[in-house]
């Protein structure tokens, strides 16, 4: 007997799983591991599992309802963990699945199989490394902000989260320009700026960090009535926005795992920085 | 014997642990519970060199497993002999929820064998396997129709058994009740038998079907079966057998409406008036009251009138 939990007869439907996950992902028959610890610390071992090319953890829990109770603490305790795992429930083909089942399961991350003569991905499974990300709450921003951040937080859960990132660091740069450009326009400078040669804001040779210090050193605040935007807030700029372009292809579960967690910090120290922009900006209609 | 905590991974299943279904719903209701609150009644085993054998707690053991728990509380008792190991996996089984019947029948052989052995040859009686098992002799009974059947049959039930309950259909009550009744038409009509598994397909194919509707009708084969003994034309619920006995749409319900079904509702009725007739001639002219005074005189005047139109 395979399966010390599995019942006899979802055993087809798992055999369909192991071949899915055969042909698919090509990942061979004696790398697939079953009823196995994904890592000590998790409660649950999945029916199937499986390590990606891409140093990723593929889960099959096999089963005849969308969320048995064993999904619980398994995806708790990799979230908690910032394990790269892709968590599905294969169900047989046979069983009824409602749209609102598959939209919840889609909400939280977790992938739907069909399990019958053939395989439907009814809900791709996300990376659970990546769904424990804090909301950034669109709604929370201007409306004009909202898409952007809406893209990026989609980005960062769906699996590139150094895309996500990157969108983030793209709204708080262009946000700093136009900060920096109607100061310009406005001559809204301390008497510190009458001596010093003023950056084009608009010109991209000129870096983000030395824009920001600009501005932090220079703009007069009590003109603008943008009390918030002091230097504490500008000096966060190119600290956050400084990891732009760290990229590098994880050579190990383990770089994963450590990538993952970095930018999820990233990701919310990000969007909270550019939320606070937003606030400290808003007097200055830009 | 001693209580602690063992390595889930040390424990194997006990190859003479009768129990051959586990159902998912099942394990999963008692999965969620032991997330929430640990393995709270401990499993016994007993110490085989290194590692340990389950006795009782094979579903507790599989959640645990499942739940990547390290360790489960256990009572370690001795090894049993393989005597001991069986029974007192069905005692412990006897006293708490029950195995499936099949589970137990195919059991039945070789708790018999150890039986025999220890008796020195004498191979046990009914109610010397239900002292030794704790199990009550109906259900050794019953277990008996189903370790009768042919091996094919095991393997259906099997299937039907490890499908959730809501879709399962051809029970091990159903074999029960067929078998019960082939049983009781073998004795009183050994002519329509001749190919007894034949017969048992016929019905089974017309349960399956729906010709059949519920498992209780095949009560009535053996009703029918036994014409003789409440007089009833023999010939007729010989034929009416015959012809449900074959592939068609004959319903057990026609067969019995067109041979048996007067006579037995005859016999009912004779049985019912014999009791009333005994209950009123308990009574006394003080026992009547306005009520039963009513029904009484309904009654007269309804046996009257039957009595005048039959002569």
């Amino acid at each position: 007997m395979k399966y010390n939990f599995l019942a006899t007869y979802l055993e087809p439907a798992a055999d369909v799983a192991t071949n899915y996950l055969r042909e698919t992902l090509g990942i061979p028959e004696s790398k697939i591991l079953i009823e196995t610890e994904i890592a000590p610390n998790i409660r649950a071992r999945p029916t199937l599992q499986a390590r990606t090319k891409d140093h990723h953890i593929v889960c099959i829990e096999i089963s005849d309802s969308v969320y048995p109770p064993q999904i619980d603490p398994m995806m708790v305790d990799c979230i908690t963990a910032a394990l790269p795992v892709h968590l599905y429930v294969g169900i047989p083909s046979e069983t009824q699945l409602t749209a609102a089942e598959i939209t919840q399961a889609s909400k939280i991350g977790v992938g739907i199989l069909t399990l019958g003569s053939a395989v439907h991905v009814a809900a791709p499974a996300l990376s659970l490394s990546l769904i424990g990300v804090r909301d950034p709450v669109a709604k929370s921003f201007p409306p004009k902000h909202r898409q952007a951040i809406t893209n990026a937080y989609q980005n960062f859960r769906t699996g590139d989260p150094s895309k996500g990132c990157s969108c983030v660091y793209d709204e708080i740069e262009r946000l700093t320009r136009k900060i920096g450009s109607k100061a310009k326009r406005k001559n809204w400078w301390k008497a510190s700026a009458a001596n010093v040669k003023i950056p084009d804001f608009d010109n991209e040779k000129f870096g983000l960090k030395l824009l920001a210090r600009f501005i932090s050193d220079h703009l007069d605040i009590s003109v603008t009535r943008a009390t918030g935007l002091d230097a504490n807030l500008l000096d966060r700029v190119p600290a956050v926005v400084g990891h732009r372009n760290e990229s590098a292809h994880p050579a190990n579960s383990k770089a994963v795992i450590k990538r993952d967690r970095e930018l999820r910090t990233r990701f919310e120290t990000a969007t909270d920085l550019f939320r606070d922009l937003v606030t400290a900006a808003a007097p200055l209609n830009v | 014997m001693d209580l602690r905590r063992i390595p889930v991974n040390k424990i194997d299943r006990n190859r003479e642990n009768p129990r051959l279904v586990f159902r998912q719903e099942e394990l999963e209701q008692l999965l969620e519970s032991i997330n929430l609150y640990d393995v709270q009644v401990p499993i016994a085993v007993y110490r085989d060199g290194d590692r340990f054998v389950l006795i009782d707690g094979e579903r507790r053991w599989r959640c645990a497993l499942k739940l990547n728990h390290k360790t489960i509380p256990a009572i370690v008792q001795d090894r049993p002999d393989d005597l001991h190991n069986l029974l007192l996996m069905f005692n412990i089984h006897s006293l708490r929820e029950q195995w499936d019947l099949l589970t137990i029948a195919m059991k039945l052989p070789r708790m018999i064998e150890l039986i025999t052995k220890q008796n020195g040859g004498n191979e046990p009686k009914e109610q010397e396997l239900a002292e030794a098992t704790g199990l009550p002799r109906a259900v050794i009974r019953r277990s008996k129709f189903l370790l009768a059947l042919p091996p094919n049959y095991h393997d259906m039930i099997l299937d039907e058994l490890r499908k959730p309950k809501a879709q399962q259909r051809l029970s091990e009550d159903l074999f029960i009740e067929i078998e019960k009744a082939l049983k009781t038409v073998g004795s009183s009509m050994p002519d329509l038998m001749p190919d007894k598994d034949r017969v048992r397909r016929v019905l089974l194919d017309k349960y399956k079907k729906g010709t059949i509707k519920n498992i209780v009708e095949f009560r009535k084969i053996g009703k029918i079966a036994r014409a003789k003994v409440i007089e009833a034309d023999p010939v007729r619920a010989h034929e009416a057998l015959q012809s449900l006995f074959q592939p068609n749409d004959y319903s057990i319900d026609s067969a019995f409406e067109q041979s048996v079904s007067e006579a037995y509702f005859e016999r009912d009725l004779v049985g019912r008036i014999d009791s009333l007739t005994q209950k009123l001639g308990q009574l006394e002219g003080d026992d009547i009251d306005d009520d039963l005074r009513e029904q009484i005189q309904r009654l007269i005047v309804v046996a009257t009138n039957l009595l005048e139109s039959a002569f």
